[in-house]
Parts: C-alpha cells; structure tokens; sequence
C-alpha cells in the first residue's frame, strides 16, 4: 500500500511538466512596475491638484503643473517589458494663470495675480485614468497568481 | 511521456504569454510603445532538451540573456491602432487575453490532473 503510494508520488514528479515558475514570477514584476509607476503617477497628479490654486509669491516661483515621464524598461532577468516612471518634469510651456484682482496683496502693479498652470479638469481625467491603470495591473497580478495556484494544485 | 511533453509545452508558452501581455498592461500608458503578443508554435522534437540561446528581447538588444527555456513561440509587435501618444495597447483586449490564458491553463492543468489519474490506474494505487 505504502509502496504502491510512494511509487504515484514519484510518478507524478517525474511527469510533471517542468514550469518555470520564474515566468509567472517575471509576469507578477511587470505587474508590479506598472503598479509602482502608476501609483507614482497618481501622486503626482494628486500634487497638481492640491496646488492649482497656487499664486506666485514675491520671492518664488508659481507652481508648474508636473508630468510624468514613462518610459518601458526590459527586465534583464525575465526578458519582460516593464515600465518605469523615469522623471517628472515641470511643464513650462502652458503659460501660468493670469487673473485680475487688485485687491490681493500679491497682485502685481498692472493688479494682475498669476496662478499655476494646472488645469483641474484634466488634471483628475489624468489622475481617474491612472487609478484605471493601476486597476487593470491590480487584475493581471490575480490572473498570474491564480495560474500560480494551478501550478502547485498540479501536485495534488 | 509525449501527453506530459506536449502539456508542458502548451504551458509554457501561456506561462510566456501572460508575462508578455503583463508587460503591455503595465506599459498601456507609455508614449511609443508596440503592444506585443505571442504566437504559438507548434512543437518540434526538441529532444536535446534546453537551448541555451541569446533572445533579443528589445530592438536594442545586443545578444540579450540566455535562457534555458523552452523556445513555445515568438513574440510579435501589434502595429496600427496607435493613439497620438504612438502606444498601441488596448487595455480591454489585453484583459480578455489575459482571461482566455487563464482559462487554457486550466484547461491544461486539468488535463494534466486527469492524465496523472489514468497513470494511478495503471499502477493500482487508490487515488
């Protein structure tokens, strides 16, 4: 009986086919860039948000809207694509806010105020769509780890 | 030992598969990025076991890693589709491969399973 047991377990061992579970582990790290850099999105947009009501102050400089800079990165030991919130810049292109009221202690002498250039609108359409993606990578992860879960109930 | 094989291939290959639909998930919002797919090959008598080849997985690539795995199929570029950003991931379609992945491994783990069980047969154990 006992040999007849010992005898299936060795059996399955030697056909069972030979995964590499690096794969699946490579597949749940690209998961997880993608999760790194969008929560890192996320953030920033979080950031752009708090400050579009920003003026300039009379010694600094008014708060520029920030973007990501993604950029897709192989992971040498898996061979994957990951993704990689390489740098955030400023965005100095759109020009700052300009809004008149006199009455403010920081307007300038033309009694103009200058505001950031964050948009808000599409700041949280940004920021919705980095929550989607983080989402979607969240989803990916629970299939690779499901299929994780398969791979080791082959043993039963 | 040819059911157990050819399992492991189809394996394999949906193991590469998920791993490279994982990758155009977590780069859907990266400019200029190709949505990458693989297709699957059939199996070829691969009895000298394990290929220790360089895989160039980037056009940049000089030589790449070597890998013992098993080659199951080609990764291919999607091309067209692309938003002004140039990626060409669609996020709903990657999720639907991701789900007809899962459910052909469980298809083949399955299979696997009850191939085991005809095996326990054979032997007389009780299962």
């Amino acid at each position: 009986m006992v040999q007849t047991f010992i005898l299936s377990f060795i059996l399955v061992l030697s056909i069972l086919p030979q995964v590499s579970a690096t794969d699946l582990r490579g597949a749940l790290e690209a998961s997880a860039s993608g999760l790194r850099a969008q929560s890192a999105r996320l953030k920033m947009h979080a950031e752009n948000i708090a400050n579009a009501d920003s003026i300039l102050t009379e010694d600094g400089e008014a708060y520029r809207k920030k973007q990501a800079i993604m950029v897709t990165k192989v992971n040498r030991k898996t061979g994957l694509n990951e993704v990689v919130l390489e740098r955030i810049v400023e965005d100095t292109r759109t020009p700052l806010k300009q809004i008149y009221d006199p009455n403010h202690p920081l307007a300038d002498d033309n009694g103009m105020l200058t505001y950031s250039n964050v948009t808000t609108l599409t700041e949280s359409a940004d920021m919705r769509r980095a929550s989607r993606m983080y989402e979607a990578n969240m989803q990916a992860i629970e299939v690779s780890k499901e299929m994780l879960t398969r791979t080791v109930q082959m043993l039963r | 030992m040819g059911l157990a094989a050819a399992l492991a291939h189809r394996q394999d290959f949906l193991i590469q598969r998920q791993g490279v639909v994982a990758g155009n998930i977590a780069n859907a919002s990266t400019p200029n990025y190709l949505a990458k797919d693989m297709t699957f090959k059939a199996m070829v008598n691969q009895a000298s076991g394990s290929t220790l080849r360089p895989s160039a997985t980037h056009a940049k690539h000089i030589g790449g890693q070597t890998s013992n795995t098993r080659n199951t199929g080609d990764v291919v570029e999607i091309k067209g589709g692309q938003t002004l950003n140039g990626n060409s991931v669609v996020v709903e379609e990657e999720l639907l491969k991701m789900n007809d992945i899962n459910l052909n491994y469980g298809l083949i783990t399955q299979l696997f399973q009850s191939h085991v069980g005809f095996q326990k047969i054979a032997i007389g154990s009780p299962r």
